[in-house]
């Protein structure tokens, strides 16, 4: 296939380009950097397999200006005709492809059907660019990895090497699994730890065993336990009832023999528990009897001399014991006496007051008729007397004197008025003196002035009052009524009715000359007077009175009780000579003995008493009767009642060895319980088994990843064995004619050895045929000589990949940029070579190097 | 009628697949409070009997405490007056070691262990209510079918048969190890009511004429055990109707979640939230909720994170996110060893380079062009097989998206 023109309509900064003429072997594209070498490159690439990617806003060559990416590209196929490719960039890329007989062909984006390898392939090989020989320049491992490329991969550079995936490949199953054990695989780690496991779990097996007998263990020392237990709760129940039986017997023998030192107690019947506390205390009761009596005959002394004193009248001087029944009726009738003398001594005192002689009881009687209302009668009665006849008699004095002086000093009228109008004229003066005395503050002045005024004023009122004419009353004569002589016999009656009332009574006669109403309060007072002594008299009698009587009920009560006193011990005296009597009896004689031996056996019989009512009370709920069977039973069997007998020390040293057994049957079962808790803490069987399975599990899952990368390991080998099978010797014939052909025979053929090194030939020297060697392609040989090794070797890739198919066009991108002229010459003979097969675009921005290629290869010159 | 509690599997003193211990010994802890649970049932609906399909215990790990605790259980069942018939199972053989034939059962526990008996089941008026036809496992690989020598009913007392034994046909049996097997057709024609089965872990209804159930264990003991667990309270009507009602007696419940459509996840947090939204459903599934949940996740096909997923300490780190995100979930394992890199493996494919080269081998693998056999030596492998067709259908299941796994590792890095 041979490349023959094209047109750019927009690609990249492309517009509107022809290239008429690209038809020839070699063609130099020449261009300064930034001319678009790389853009053209890319757009022939384009027009052949199509537009991608396919979207303009991801394209790097899509025009900015707005223009549509797109363009032609006439080419010329193996089968001689024309064709013309032609491709435009919309929403999608449509894309045409016109023959030699016309008619068109719809690409839309797919390649041009002459082209028979891949984009990326084609991408790949055929178009080489300086990074691909400057590679070489790295002795230490380009051509290891050329080999690979060009020959393992066939020249794509996307194909990672195989040597190094199949070694990735093979470290990652070998992380996982190895069948040699080496390493620490994950398979190992896994088995390591099934191992232990294995062991774990027959530990476990051991360990449950071991549950088992320990739990038997427990559950037999727990019968042998309960067993124990049994025999010492029988032995302690057994020792219990002998204990509470013991002391149930006890009770029982104090009680009968408490019985038995009280002895009939019938015959004792009639005595106290105590004879001799009895004895005493009639003893003791017959003296306080005595005491009694001798208290009242003192009574009695003492109730002779209040009655000696009552019926004397007087000597109350008794000299009486600190307590006596008397004694609040004395001091009252102290008081009544005291009373009696104050009342007596008031009487006298009023009696002074009033009388001419000191008071008589006589008097009383005389006093006593003295009515006050009628005295107050009569005295108003005459005191009414005596005020008429003293205004009677005054009133005619009266009239007398001012009959007389109206006479003698009767004023001159006219003398009193000039008086009186003087002495009122002096007044106000004097007066107005004062104020203005006062106005000026001369105080004292005005006091002065006022009073001298005051003075003048009343001297001049007097004379005034002088000037008046005398009362008519005054001048009047009595001409009516009684006369002042029958008036004065009037006061005279009136006064003796008075006297008379007071008749009896040594009232002095001037107490009768001006009578008032003060003789009734002194009468009355006196009354009074007498009154409080007769009521203080009656009440210091009604005081003796009582003493008396009292007096005479002590006398009756002392004689009553003397009576009593005295048969009550006449009555003791007979119990307690009887009482000794009985006892003298009981003691054989002997008193003393009678009364122990009578306390004795009362005391025993309270012993026994008591020790019954203890024995009720201490065994409430105890069966008494089935208690002395019990006991009979017991004593019949001749049971140790005492603890020292050797039945009971048996007992207890039984008792004792059983509370050993149970204490280790204790420790055997809380050892036993305690190894148990610690197994229970241990995994069991089925934990570790799950485990186990677990880690089968991850096992087989290790095993998978690891089976199925050694899957793809072998895989990978056997394709890649495959594919040189299929590629390498036609690829290799290719390319020991290529360096046969450049380096003039030199080299005669590649080959590799068993590690897949790539070798190379010399050609055979007539004398040593039988001994060429071949050399690896590597250092020493020149550099020179490897440029044209590769290069032999990639136009064989080329020529290989296009056996039976188009020879599609190279394209070379300053290849040589870097080469010295005697390097380029050895590549130059390649070049042509290839040209004979194939068309060949360089491009290059060196115009000496296109020129030298013109030159040698008769390229084309395309200037960009 | 006739009630009784159909349970089977219970499996005391199993093992549990989960990583951490403290979680495997809170399993074993929710596999006895399943029990209780299902005693406490029976004992709650006064069921005339508890009917246990076989595998009550593991035998060889059946440890002394367990073995208390079980026979506490059943004392309980006698206290309340509820006989227990048990038939042993490939788990809990009759014969040696002869674990179950040993232990003090009370009085009222029927054992059908070595050979097949029967026992009828009476009211309180002394009336027939039901026989029960049992048969137990001798062995722990017992290979007789049992139900077909079971006889056939003989009276109109409905008939129970209690066998633990692995329908051909049932669903998952080819998970459980083929013992004492027989046909749905063996359970049938002997006029039996209802057969109470053990065996296969997922509960279901293996046929209708007659009924005959699966309980399905009462606990689940691993990740392929999902969904509620517990057993059926069975009513056989007087006339023969038969109705059944499961109740859950498990407290921890499993949950599996497959996520192999994770092309478009870009972040782990879109796995994280895909994750979340499936546990919701399915946790909303089951009724029955669940106290708590053991949740596994399963993720596989292409992915942009593979490689995150891959690495153990992002997807530790994502199963403890998860964990405390979501409610009641005790555990969150991610499994990720089938995820793979996205890679546009289709145009590499027919290419002249070496990874079209390996895609090429193994589509001639897939299609039979190549043999597998022939192109890995045997020795390559950890595991072991005990045949070719075994040998044969791993490295097949091994070959699964290792086409993204092959291009991953040849291309280079960018490189799609």
């Amino acid at each position: 296939m041979k490349i023959l023109s094209c047109h750019i309509d927009a690609f990249g900064a492309m517009r509107d380009r022809s290239f008429p003429d690209l038809n020839a072997p070699v063609v130099v594209v020449e261009g300064s950097n930034e001319a678009g070498k790389s853009t053209f490159f890319h757009f022939l690439q384009t027009m052949l397999y199509g537009v991608y990617p396919a979207r303009e806003e991801n394209h790097p060559y899509a025009p900015r200006d707005g223009a549509r990416l797109g363009g032609r590209l006439s080419l010329e196929a193996g089968d001689g005709g024309p064709y013309t490719v032609s491709r435009l960039l919309r929403s999608t890329v449509t894309g045409d492809l016109a023959g030699p007989d016309g008619r068109s062909e719809k690409l839309g984006n797919r390649d041009v059907r002459f082209m028979h390898i891949s984009r990326d392939v084609y991408q790949a090989i055929y178009a080489l660019s300086l990074y691909d020989l400057v590679a070489l320049q790295d002795k230490e491992k380009a051509w290891q990895r050329v080999q690979d490329r060009l020959v393992g991969g066939l020249g794509v550079d996307f194909i990672r090497p195989i040597r190094e995936v199949v070694r990735q490949i093979d470290a990652e199953a070998s992380a996982l699994w190895r069948r040699d054990l080496r390493g620490n695989s994950e398979s190992k780690q896994i088995a390591a730890r099934q191992k232990i496991l294995n062991q774990e779990m027959r530990e476990a097996e051991a360990r449950d065993q071991e549950l088992r007998d320990l739990t038997g263990e427990v559950e037999q020392c727990k019968q042998e336990d309960r067993k124990l237990r049994d025999e010492r709760t029988q032995l302690l129940a057994d020792k219990h009832r002998i204990e509470r039986l013991r002391l149930i017997r006890n009770h029982l023998q104090g009680i009968a023999d408490a019985w038995r030192e009280a002895g009939d107690q019938e015959e004792l019947v009639d005595l106290q528990d105590d004879p001799g506390a009895t004895l005493e205390e009639i003893a003791r009761k017959i003296g306080e009897l005595d005491n009694e009596r001798q208290q009242l005959e003192s009574e009695r002394e003492v109730a002779g001399r209040v009655l000696a004193a009552v019926e004397a009248g007087a000597g109350f001087d008794l000299n009486m014991p600190s307590e006596n029944p008397y004694e609040g009726l004395l001091r009252d009738r102290k008081r009544a006496e005291n009373e009696l003398q104050g009342a007596e001594r008031a009487l006298i005192e009023q009696a002074r007051n009033m009388l001419t002689a000191a008071w008589d009881d006589g008097f009383a009687d005389a006093l006593e008729r003295i009515a006050p209302a009628a005295l107050r009668e009569r005295i108003n009665r005459f005191e009414d007397a005596q005020r008429a006849a003293d205004i009677r008699q005054q009133a005619e004095e009266a009239q007398k004197q001012a009959a007389a002086m109206q006479r003698a000093r009767e004023p001159d009228p006219v003398a009193v008025r000039k008086t009186f109008r003087n002495q009122a004229m002096l007044a106000g003066l004097f007066l107005v003196a004062a104020c203005v005395a006062g106005a000026l503050g001369r105080m004292e002045l005005a006091i002065g002035l006022g009073v001298a005024g005051a003075g003048f004023g009343y001297m001049a009122w007097k004379a005034r009052m002088q000037a008046r004419p005398a009362p008519a009353s005054l001048a009047a004569p009595f001409a009516a009524g009684p006369s002042l002589e029958e008036i004065e016999a009037d006061v005279v009656a009136r006064r003796a009715d008075v006297r008379e009332l007071m008749a009896g009574l040594p009232v002095p006669d001037s107490r009768f000359d001006r009578l008032d109403m003060t003789l009734v309060s002194e009468v009355r007072s006196l009354q009074d007077a007498v009154g409080a002594r007769r009521t203080a008299q009656e009440r210091l009698a009604q005081r003796m009175d009582e003493l008396q009587a009292m007096a005479r009920r002590e006398e009756g009560r002392i004689a009553d009780a003397s009576r009593g006193l005295a048969q009550e011990r006449a009555s003791l005296e007979t119990e307690q000579d009887a009482l000794k009597e009985r006892l003298r009896e009981l003691g054989g004689g002997d008193l003393e003995e009678g009364i122990r031996l009578v306390s004795a056996r009362k005391r025993a019989r309270q012993l026994a008493e008591t020790l019954e009512e203890k024995l009720a009370t201490d065994y409430a709920g105890e069966d008494m009767a089935k208690a002395r069977r019990e006991i009979e039973t017991l004593d019949r069997q001749g049971v140790a009642w005492d603890a020292a007998d050797e039945e009971a020390i048996a007992v207890n040293e039984r008792l004792a060895a059983l509370d050993e057994e149970i204490n280790a049957l204790t420790e055997r079962r809380t050892a036993a319980e305690k190894d148990i808790e610690n197994l229970l803490k241990q995994p069991t069987r089925a934990a570790l088994e799950s485990e186990q399975e677990q880690l089968e599990s991850e096992l087989e899952s290790v095993e998978a990843r690891h089976d199925r990368l050694r899957l793809l390991q072998h895989l990978v080998r056997e394709a890649d064995r495959r594919f040189r099978e299929e590629h390498q010797p036609d690829v290799l014939q290719r390319a020991s004619e290529y360096v046969q052909t450049v380096t003039g025979g030199r080299y005669e053929r590649f080959d590799y050895d068993e590690d897949e090194r790539l070798r190379v030939y010399p050609a055979r020297d007539s004398q040593h045929s039988s001994h060429v060697r071949p050399w690896p392609v590597e250092a020493p040989l020149s550099q020179g000589t490897l440029d044209q090794m590769y290069l032999a070797i990639r136009f064989a890739l080329i020529d290989h990949l296009d056996e039976g198919q188009e020879s599609l066009p190279v394209f070379l991108d300053e290849v040589f940029v870097n080469w010295d002229r005697d390097r380029r010459a050895r590549c130059y003979d390649i070049f042509s070579e290839a040209a004979a097969r194939r068309q060949m675009f360089v491009f290059t921005c060196h115009p000496w190097l296109a020129e030298e290629m013109e030159q040698a290869l008769s390229a084309k010159r395309i200037l960009l | 009628m006739f009630r009784f509690l159909h349970l089977a599997d219970i499996h005391l003193d199993t093992t549990f697949l989960c990583r951490s211990e403290s979680l495997r010994a809170r399993l074993r802890d929710a596999l006895r409070r399943a029990f209780e649970r299902a005693v406490g049932t029976a004992i709650a609906e006064k069921v005339h009997a508890v009917l246990i399909a076989g595998d009550l215990f593991d035998n060889e790990r059946l440890s002394f405490v367990t073995e208390e605790f079980l026979l506490e259980q059943l004392r309980r069942l006698d206290a309340a007056g509820i006989p227990c018939f048990y038939c042993t199972g490939n788990h809990d053989p009759s014969g040696r070691p002869p674990r179950s034939g040993n232990m003090a059962w009370p009085g009222s526990l029927e054992l059908f262990g070595k050979s097949r008996s029967s026992h009828m089941i009476r009211g309180a008026s002394g009336e027939p209510l039901a026989c029960i036809v049992g048969a137990g496992h001798k062995t722990s690989k017992e290979s007789e079918n049992l139900a077909a020598s079971f006889p056939e009913a003989k009276s109109d007392v409905p008939h129970v048969g209690l066998l633990h034994t692995q329908v051909t046909s049932a669903k998952e049996a080819a998970d459980h190890d083929r013992y004492a097997h027989c046909a749905v057709e063996d359970l049938q024609g002997k006029g039996y009511a209802y057969w109470a089965l053990g065996h296969v872990h997922k509960r279901q209804r293996v046929a209708d004429d007659p009924e005959a159930w699966y309980a399905g264990n009462i606990q689940g003991r691993h990740p392929g055990e999902t969904g509620a667990k517990g057993g059926l309270l069975v009513t056989i009507r007087d006339g023969g109707r038969v109705e059944t009602e499961f109740r859950a007696f498990a407290p921890i419940q499993w949950a599996e979640i497959v996520l192999d459509d994770l092309e478009d996840a870009h972040t782990v947090d879109d796995v994280r939230r895909r994750v979340a939204a499936d546990f919701s459903a399915e946790a909303g599934k089951d009724t029955d909720v669940a106290e708590a949940w053991m949740l596994r996740v399963r993720l596989a096909g292409r992915t942009p994170l593979a490689q995150e997923l891959r690495d153990p300490a992002q997807r530790q780190e994502l199963e403890g996110e998860l964990c405390s995100a979501l409610d009641d979930v005790l555990e969150v394992e991610i499994k990720a060893d089938q995820v793979a890199p996205v890679v546009d493996v289709e145009k590499h494919r027919g290419e002249p380079h070496l990874l079209g080269s390996v895609l090429d081998l193994l589509d001639g693998i897939r299609e039979g062009r190549e043999n597998l056999s022939d192109l890995i030596p045997p020795d390559a492998f950890a595991r072991t097989f005990e045949s070719e067709g075994e040998r044969e259908a791993y490295l097949r299941s091994l070959l699964r998206d290792l086409d993204s796994e092959a291009a991953y590792r040849l291309l280079r890095e960018g490189v799609a």
